[in-house]
């Protein structure tokens, strides 16, 4: 067992916003690295706009390429910070204290990512807002076509991204007017103006924990949502047989939990290695999310294990040569395996373990392992499906990402990087007044000769 | 989307058992679309954009080896899987039975590409470019297509058009052969029918209601507007009359 | 204790010694009364009823075919979505160190026993079920090599839902083995005989407890999956696989979900029961009702999510097999039937459950958890039923949908057999196994307290590693 320190509110406060208020250089040197990538990225979508679509490696019949692979990385991403959150929140768990916000941060910058690639991967990107809900076109008198999960994705995506900013906007109010009594000049009127006049009497703290709640729980549909409708961008279309499956739309969503859950691991490592934050992100914090880990994992295999039978259940020719394409074909053979052994085999009886659940350079790794793991399922799924799409096989075709679109999938994870990290330098990522919370929630309760940890609840 | 009071709805019989692979199809439909050239590169980047073109299947084992060819176009289907996935209803279906592709409408999303299991829809992905020599055979009824865009077969919807406005104006309604999209009039061997599948005279209605006809990828419920006649094979019917 | 703080809140924990609880749950359990023994004889003539019924069907229409048995299919996944799913709520809480769970957990698991009913049934089933030759089948039949695997499905189902059962006893006994020792110590006759026997030579050592925890962690997790698998093979093989062209993957998995929803309120009605007729109030009491009504309306929505995501991928495809399906499975001879699942099992548990002051009783839950289990007999009804009708199960595509079956009187008697055959079996073990789990409970006394937090009294829960 092991004895957790007691923190004061002071120690709480100096030890989490440090990044903040007394940002190290290397943080900038950082950001400036990141920003390479970024600037490269949004170099090559400017090289995409000014020569065509045709800088990209797509052809017929694989109009969907790397970019919307990624597309759908990122938004599976960025299902994790509200999943973690508000589930956690209405169940009360303790242990979602110090992970609750870098989630949602994940999530807004994952999200908006993500919202970015349909534009990179449009024929016509500044014609984007006709697919978008109030996209009327004055012009024509047109109105977006409410049938395509085009239309549906935009909507999704954009709900999402507005209630988890909003979120995260609304919890963070109390840590601002900390940071609004510990700052001076423009960053002091700022934080102010952002703290809404909080002073932290009852009023304000009974209204900020309904509030929470609430949109915790109104969150929640919108969030199985987006991922279902990314999932009927692919599931609806009867001419790709690969995708016309039923049991896509939760099956992605698991999988972006899946996902998810993982990339929320692997920030809360690199903020503990970054800020020395040990005794905020704990070991059993860790400990906590790896269970949390396994069941989404073993849930994810069983949604995967049916979706890959499905194949060769209706033995029809065109899904054969779909599975024959993925399990012998070089590079997707290499692909199949790469993926089976980092999201599945190699993490989960890793996590079996309590040593390396508590191990935070072992959970880093497992979770960068399962998100490879994770863009390559995507990649099988996408791309491979629209290489063998019906049994006309003069239209089989085949697939090379292009330079640009490499570009552009580096760059989108500079880009979510640059945004944590600059969240990072305004806000604290881990919540103060959750922390504070934990501090006096937690106690304990002698059982024979032995102190376990415990802590009060709240009903 | 069902559309009320169909007058015409266009077809297409393709007769497998005429066809020899001949590409005059390609060429003529080429010159007539204002379909930029296809060279090489295109090709090998699977890029070329043929409105219709002849596939080619291999049929037995060596030496006994038969090419089969299967001239594929748009299939104008009824219940078209393209049309509703457009976010901007760039493709819809008119009330001719055609499947019509709005250029200026279209985005760019390719999702009706994906979801057409002919592949029959082409995306221009870069500005077409003619040679100087070539600027002025473009046809001054078709659209230039920019780049970002899709198009495919649209059963030479300029040549309809001409058609219906010249037998106007002579006060005659549109008979069967009046309208002849550029395939159909190029094809040396007249595999290729165009009609109404409306009216019971036309050719094209026999056709396909003539014993040897079937649509490709039938089961999947689209209702294609072209029909395909099965090839007569001479050696089939021989073994049938030996066994 | 502090019950109800100055500001009316609600926190009820256990006040008991560790003897007093041995002593009231070994007195129930030992004891028997003659309005028990009614019960049991009601039950039993039920149950026999349906083995009339189940004669009666085998000399009306034998085992040829498998067409006239689609209600039984639908017992037997009636069975599997509610006693057999129902230990899930003892295991997935203990995964997660949930103290909720304690008192109820013992019935959660002595519903396992159903399960000898279940291999009952799969019996004449299994007889009747057609080969997988020439048809879709999940178990990789001809596809890799000529008639491989031998013996699927039959085998494989078979062997599957045995070791279902038999992993379910284990779990059971494994879980109950402190407890025998309690009872051991406590009772005579042959009573005490057979406790000494389960319980192993328990005495509660380090070591042995240690071996206990480990064991149920590896049985429970077993479990889990010979349960998901089970759903995965029983909606295939006796579901959609006869149905030819039927391409629906979410099914297994929708039916896994409605399982855990089934579970959930098999359970509530169940801890309902004992609770009123044990006198365990203290023991099962809101908490454990809030706790399993939040997560009944959660599998509510979710249900309904599963059912809609497969349902928009059949609708917005349109092909004809596609339509033909939503004919045979939904919207054709089954249109009422369908309906009538989905406001049992999703519009009326939404209703109900969203309303936290419904949420937080003793019979709200239970009343929601009636409409759930109805919703999901229904829904069994229509899928089996529907997918045992076809006749041609060999064809490439689904020629014409059929019609409705609707029951005839040996079908009614055979559902019910199987429905009071399994209350019977849990009514009878209830008086053998200790119905509430006394060392989950003892040491949930150990590790929750009432503690005044300021001047707040709060429920203080340890989680020990």
């Amino acid at each position: 067992m092991q004895q957790r320190p007691t923190l004061t509110e002071i120690e709480i406060n100096r030890d989490l916003l440090r990044p903040t208020l007394d940002t190290p250089m290397w943080f900038y040197g950082l950001m400036a690295f990141l920003s390479i990538f970024a600037a490269a990225a949004i170099g090559a979508f400017a090289w995409a706009i000014n020569h065509g679509t045709g800088v990209y490696g797509l052809n017929r019949p694989v109009m969907w390429g790397f970019l919307l692979v990624n597309f759908v990385f990122w938004v599976g991403i960025s299902h994790a910070g509200v999943m973690l959150s508000a589930i956690l929140r209405l169940a009360n768990a303790e242990w979602r204290r110090p992970a609750t916000r870098a989630a949602e941060v994940l999530t807004v910058f994952a999200l908006g990512t993500a919202a970015m690639h349909p534009l990179f991967h449009l024929g016509r990107p500044w014609r984007l807002y006709w697919s978008m809900p109030p996209g009327y076109d004055f012009g024509r008198g047109i109105w977006p076509d409410i049938r395509s999960p085009f239309v549906w994705d935009p909507t999704a995506i954009s709900t999402y991204l507005t209630s988890t900013a909003l979120f995260v906007g609304l919890l963070l109010i109390p840590d601002l007017a900390v940071l609004r009594d510990h700052s001076s000049g423009m960053r002091q009127r700022m934080y102010s103006a952002m703290s809404l006049g909080w002073r932290g009497n009852t009023r304000q703290w009974k209204l900020q924990i309904i509030a929470g709640f609430l949109l915790s729980a109104l969150i929640l549909p919108v969030f199985v949502s987006v991922h279902s409708i990314v999932s009927w961008d692919f599931a609806v279309q009867i001419a790709v047989e690969g995708w016309n499956a039923t049991i896509f739309a939760p099956y992605f969503v698991i999988g972006a939990v899946h996902s998810g859950v993982a990339g929320v691991i692997s920030i809360l490592a690199l903020l503990r290695w970054m800020f020395k934050w040990e005794n905020y992100i704990r070991d059993d914090h860790f400990d906590a999310l790896a269970r949390l880990m396994i069941v989404v994992a073993v849930a994810w295999f069983y949604f995967f294990i049916i979706e890959f039978m499905m194949g060769f259940y209706p033995n029809e020719e065109p899904e054969l040569s779909l599975r024959n394409l993925q399990l012998t074909q070089w590079p997707f053979n290499a692909a199949f395996i790469v993926f089976a052994l980092t999201s599945f085999f190699i993490p989960v009886p890793l996590w079996l373990f309590r040593k390396v659940r508590r191990n935070v350079a072992l959970m880093f790794w497992t979770c960068v392992l399962v998100n490879i793991g994770m863009w390559l399922e995507r990649f099988l799924i996408i791309i491979p499906s629209l290489m063998r799409k019906q049994v006309l096989t003069f239209n089989w075709g085949s697939y090379n990402p292009s330079p640009i679109e490499l570009i552009l999938v580096g760059g989108s994870f500079a880009m979510v990087f640059l945004g944590v990290l600059t969240f990072v330098k305004f806000f604290p990522i881990i919540p103060l007044a959750d922390a504070k919370e934990g501090e006096i929630m937690a106690t304990e309760i002698r059982v024979g000769k032995v102190m376990v940890p415990a802590a009060y609840r709240e009903e | 989307m069902a559309v009320e009071h169909v007058e015409r709805k266009w077809g297409m019989a393709v007769d497998a058992d005429k066809c020899t692979g001949c590409q005059a199809c390609v060429v003529s439909c080429q010159a007539e679309n204002n379909i930029p050239l296809n060279e090489s590169d295109h090709f090998l980047q699977r890029r070329a954009i043929q409105w219709i073109r002849i596939e080619r299947y291999w049929e037995g084992e060596f030496p006994e080896v038969k090419a089969r060819f299967v001239p594929m176009l748009c299939q104008h289907c009824e219940n078209a899987p393209c049309e509703p996935v457009c976010p901007v209803f760039a493709t819809y279906h008119n009330n001719e039975g055609l499947n019509v592709q709005v250029y200026n409408r279209c985005i760019g999303t390719r999702f009706c590409a994906n979801n057409d299991p002919w592949n029959v829809r082409f995306f221009n992905f870069w500005e077409p470019v003619w040679p100087e020599t070539l600027r002025n055979q473009l046809n001054s009824d078709v659209t230039v297509r920019s780049r970002g865009i899709m198009e495919k077969c649209s059963f030479c919807v300029q040549r309809i058009r001409r058609t219906i406005r010249e037998v106007t104006r002579e006060g005659r309604e549109v008979v069967d052969g009046d309208v002849t999209p550029a395939c159909v009039q190029s094809c040396p061997t007249n595999a290729l029918v165009f009609g109404d599948l409306n009216d019971s005279d036309s050719e094209v209605d026999k056709l396909r209601k003539g014993g040897r006809q079937y649509r490709i990828l039938d089961h999947l419920g689209t209702e294609p507007s072209v029909y395909y006649l099965s090839k007569v094979d001479p050696h089939a019917v021989t073994e049938e009359a030996h066994a | 204790m502090h019950n109800g703080g100055p500001h009316g809140h609600h926190v009820d924990l256990l006040v008991r010694t560790p003897e007093q609880v041995n002593e009231e749950v070994l007195s129930w359990t030992t004891r028997t009364s003659s309005k028990y023994w009614l019960l049991v004889l009601a039950l039993a003539g039920v149950t026999v009823l349906g083995v009339i019924g189940f004669i009666m069907k085998a000399s009306d229409d034998g085992f040829d075919s498998h067409m006239p048995w689609g209600y039984l299919a639908a017992g037997l996944a009636f069975i599997l979505t509610t006693s057999l799913s129902a230990p899930l709520i003892a295991l997935a809480p203990r995964f997660a160190k949930a103290h909720w769970t304690r008192p109820i957990s013992r019935i959660a698991e002595i519903w396992s026993v159903a399960g000898l009913l279940a291999l009952l049934i799969l019996i004449p089933l299994l007889v009747t079920l057609p080969s997988a030759e020439g048809r879709n089948t999940m178990w990789f039949y001809d596809k890799v090599a000529e008639d491989w695997p031998v013996g699927a499905p039959h085998l494989y189902i078979a062997l599957g839902l045995i070791f279902l059962v038999i992993n379910g006893f284990g779990l059971l006994w494994a879980s109950a083995i402190p407890d025998f020792a309690a009872a051991r110590e406590r009772t005579t006759g042959w009573r005490k005989v057979w406790y000494t026997r389960l319980s192993l030579g328990w005495v509660g050592t380090k070591r042995q407890w240690r071996g206990l925890r480990a064991g149920l962690g590896v049985l429970g997790a077993f479990y889990f999956m010979m349960l998901v698998f089970a759903h995965t093979y029983v909606s295939f093989d006796f579901g959609q696989s006869l149905v030819p062209g039927m391409r629906d993957s979410i099914m297994p998995t929708w039916q896994a979900l409605g399982g855990i929803q089934s579970a959930l309120a098999t359970v509530i009605v169940t801890a309902f029961v004992i609770r009123a007729a044990g006198g365990f109030k203290d023991y099962i009491n809101v908490n454990q009702f809030w706790s399993m009504a939040k997560l009944m309306l959660a599998s509510s929505l979710l249900w309904m999510y599963f059912w809609w995501s497969g349902f928009i991928v059949l609708w917005y495809g349109k092909t004809p097999l596609q339509q033909d399906l939503l004919q045979l499975m939904w919207f054709g001879p089954y249109k009422t039937i369908f309906i009538m699942t989905l406001l049992l099992s999703f519009a009326v548990p939404l209703l109900l459950l969203m309303w936290n002051g419904l949420r937080k009783s003793i019979w709200g839950p239970a009343l929601v958890s009636l409409f759930i289990l109805s919703g999901a007999f229904l829904d069994k009804i229509r899928i089996y039923v529907s997918s045992y009708s076809v006749e041609n199960v060999t064809a490439h595509v689904l020629e014409t949908v059929p019609e409705g079956v609707t029951p005839d009187s040996s079908d009614i008697m055979m559902l019910m057999g199987v429905v009071s055959g399994a209350i019977l079996l849990f009514t009878l073990a209830v008086k053998f196994i200790p119905v509430i789990s006394m060392w989950e409970v003892r040491e949930g006394m150990l590790l929750q307290e009432i503690r005044p937090l300021k001047r707040l009294p709060l429920k203080v829960l340890a989680k020990p590693e």
